[in-house]
């Protein structure tokens, strides 16, 4: 048997569901508006686009003031949409104190379940992308009984970095941290070095291992490639190797308990 | 629009009937299952590593929260803010207590267990576990907005004329839990609730496809209809002779692959003009596009969490009738004719029914 058909609701409660479904899919909609867009070509190359005043002014007052308590401030631009993802991966060697190696750990874990070795991919993700060196304006003179401070930078290396292996192949570069003062980077080439967010991430990440491994200094491996451009299979021609990076970040020494 | 005399006249009566109708909360009580699932399956898989992933000593501790608090970062898409996993600093038992804990209030919610109570704590839990820097994933977000839609109609369902005891009025209706819900001589009572957050969330899931549609059109890849090629050929799996052994056929991958590209937006760009059409194609393309993009972002992205939102995001469009039909073709009574739990009349043709 079929219920008997309920009665309609209150019209005070229409009125008081509708100014909440106008508002709560409105916020969503402003958030969605005020998004930023691109990126575009500028005369100053890429950048991206603001969006609308009055939606960016909108959504991102409903967002602090009641989106964000939802947890819903997304603006459904994913990441994800650029499919032209670099891979990266890495590699922690943990050390006791004498530099013996204890363990290797490699992240994503090709043994891990499906759903770890995804969230496994994002640790690795933290750490990229570099951010570029600004060339350095006038030779900067410390302050008396000060030093200036030195700047970590990559610098590409061709020998072997002791206490690592190192895959011997012409289209692997090799990266490691260097610190130079900052008049002292070299301005005859692009310069990089790690983000801050990459630098917690990786301190992070080895902080953690070392810990649960009992291991008293560790070195992160990073490795990197470019993604396949589709050019290559348009105009059938393929390099006859992908290019790699291979970054080792700084030895990290675990505190002593 | 399908009308019949049945359907209401007038803005006013349709925006009510749109939206504040009781409605058979089958549909509803369906999503609440699946979204359930879903949960489980996303927390599940963290089972022995709930520490390193969720603890404040594991990948990311407290240094590394108070740093992502201060500035953010690209591994950053969920806003933090509070969390019960905080609680549980440096002491491991009572991180493992809170994640199985968790695990058994998704998995009592999925079975309509004490719905007042668990959607509410679903929704915690969901929330808690998202706030995390070190592997916080976009996808997640859409999580949040299942788990809140759940949350918003399990609270209110029943409170005015559901016919609920004291005891339903307090953890919700006994008739939420799967024994009860397909129960044909004793169906649920009709309810806006259901209703309301059911029509919430096919729009908001309709804006997220929309607005996640017109981003794609903002990049170069996807205008060239090359979008698809990138997870084809991974970097990290794909070398240079692989690509040479596909020349011969390139052509051929191009054209399928921006041809596939090009109906994926096609599809994402005309979801309000079939979704709320109720004969047999737009109904294929609805769940067929669900199912595909299910099977593609797992397939092709390696992603966990797009493809089976996808999936119930579409699945919510349905309405209790076609449910009914289906469930009844499932189970094998189909001879039995199918009636509409709300008007009570036979469905004989699923195009034919009233909105609802």
């Amino acid at each position: 048997m079929p219920p008997t058909a309920p009665r309609p609701l209150p019209r005070w409660l229409v009125i008081l569901g509708s100014i909440f479904v106008v508002g709560h899919l409105g916020a969503i909609v402003f958030l969605v508006l005020g998004a930023q867009s691109g990126p575009w070509p500028t005369p100053f190359g890429e950048s991206n686009a603001s969006g609308p005043y009055f939606a960016q002014t909108i959504g991102s007052y409903l967002s602090d003031n009641y989106l964000r308590h939802l947890r819903m401030t997304h603006n459904y631009h994913f990441v994800s949409n650029r499919t032209d993802e670099e891979y990266v991966a890495f590699d922690v060697i943990l050390k006791d104190a004498n530099g013996r190696e204890i363990k290797k750990v490699s992240i994503p874990d090709p043994d891990a379940n499906f759903w770890v070795r995804h969230r496994q991919k994002i640790l690795a993700r933290n750490l990229v992308p570099d951010v570029p060196v600004a060339p350095a304006g006038a030779e900067k003179i410390a302050a008396p009984g000060k030093k200036l401070l030195k700047i970590p930078f990559w610098e590409p290396v061709e020998e072997k970095k002791e206490g690592v292996p190192l895959p011997n192949q012409p289209s692997i570069t090799k990266l490691v941290i260097r610190r130079e003062i900052e008049h002292l980077i070299p301005r005859d080439r692009p310069v990089s070095k790690v983000s801050d967010w990459s630098m917690v991430a990786a301190e992070e990440y080895q902080r953690f291992l070392c810990e649960k491994n009992g291991a008293a200094k560790s070195d992160l491996i990073r490795y990197y490639r470019q993604p396949i451009l589709p050019e290559y299979l348009a105009i059938r021609q393929a390099p006859n190797s992908f290019p790699e990076i291979v970054s080792y970040f700084e030895e990290y020494r675990a505190p002593q308990r | 629009m399908l009308r019949n005399a049945e359907s209401p006249v007038g803005f006013s009566s349709r925006w009510t009937d749109f939206w504040f109708r009781a409605a058979d909360p089958l549909p509803y009580g369906l999503m609440r299952i699946f979204c359930g699932l879903l949960f489980l399956a996303w927390l599940l898989p963290f089972a022995g590593r709930h520490d390193e992933f969720f603890g404040m000593e594991g990948w990311f501790g407290r240094e590394g929260y108070l740093q992502a608090m201060r500035e953010g970062g690209p591994g950053t898409p969920v806003p933090l803010g509070w969390s019960i996993l905080y609680l549980a600093e440096g002491n491991p038992g009572l991180l493992s207590l809170l994640y199985w804990g968790s695990l058994g209030i998704l998995a009592a919610f999925a079975a309509g267990v004490a719905t007042r109570i668990t959607s509410v704590l679903t929704w915690v839990v969901v929330v808690s576990f998202t706030a995390n820097p070190a592997i916080s994933f976009e996808g997640d977000f859409l999580l949040t907005i299942l788990a809140f839609y759940m949350m918003v109609g399990h609270v209110l369902q029943g409170f005015l004329h559901g016919g609920l005891t004291p005891l339903e009025m307090a953890i919700g209706p006994m008739s939420n839990m799967p024994h009860r819900m397909f129960d044909r001589d004793h169906p649920p009572a009709p309810s806006v609730a259901a209703n309301l957050s059911m029509r919430m969330l096919q729009i908001h899931f309709a804006i997220i496809v929309l607005a996640t549609g017109l981003h794609k059109l903002q990049l170069g890849r996807w205008w060239a209809g090359m979008a698809f090629f990138f997870p084809m050929f991974p970097p990290e799996k794909t070398t240079p002779s692989d690509l040479q052994a596909l020349f011969g056929n390139a052509p051929l991958i191009l054209f399928t692959l921006s041809l596939a590209q090009y109906m994926t937006l096609a599809w994402q760009f005309g979801l309000p003009f079939f979704a709320w059409k109720r004969s047999f194609w737009p109904r294929a393309l609805l769940i067929g596009g669900g199912l595909i993009g299910w099977i593609g972002n797992v397939w092709l992205f390696s992603i966990p969490i797009f493809g089976p939102f996808w999936m119930i995001g579409c699945l919510s469009l349905l309405t209790a009738d076609e449910w009914h039909a289906i469930i009844e073709k499932i189970a094998g009574t189909a001879a039995e004719p199918v009636k509409s739990r709300v008007t009570g009349k036979p469905v004989t043709d699923i195009a034919a029914v009233p909105r609802g």
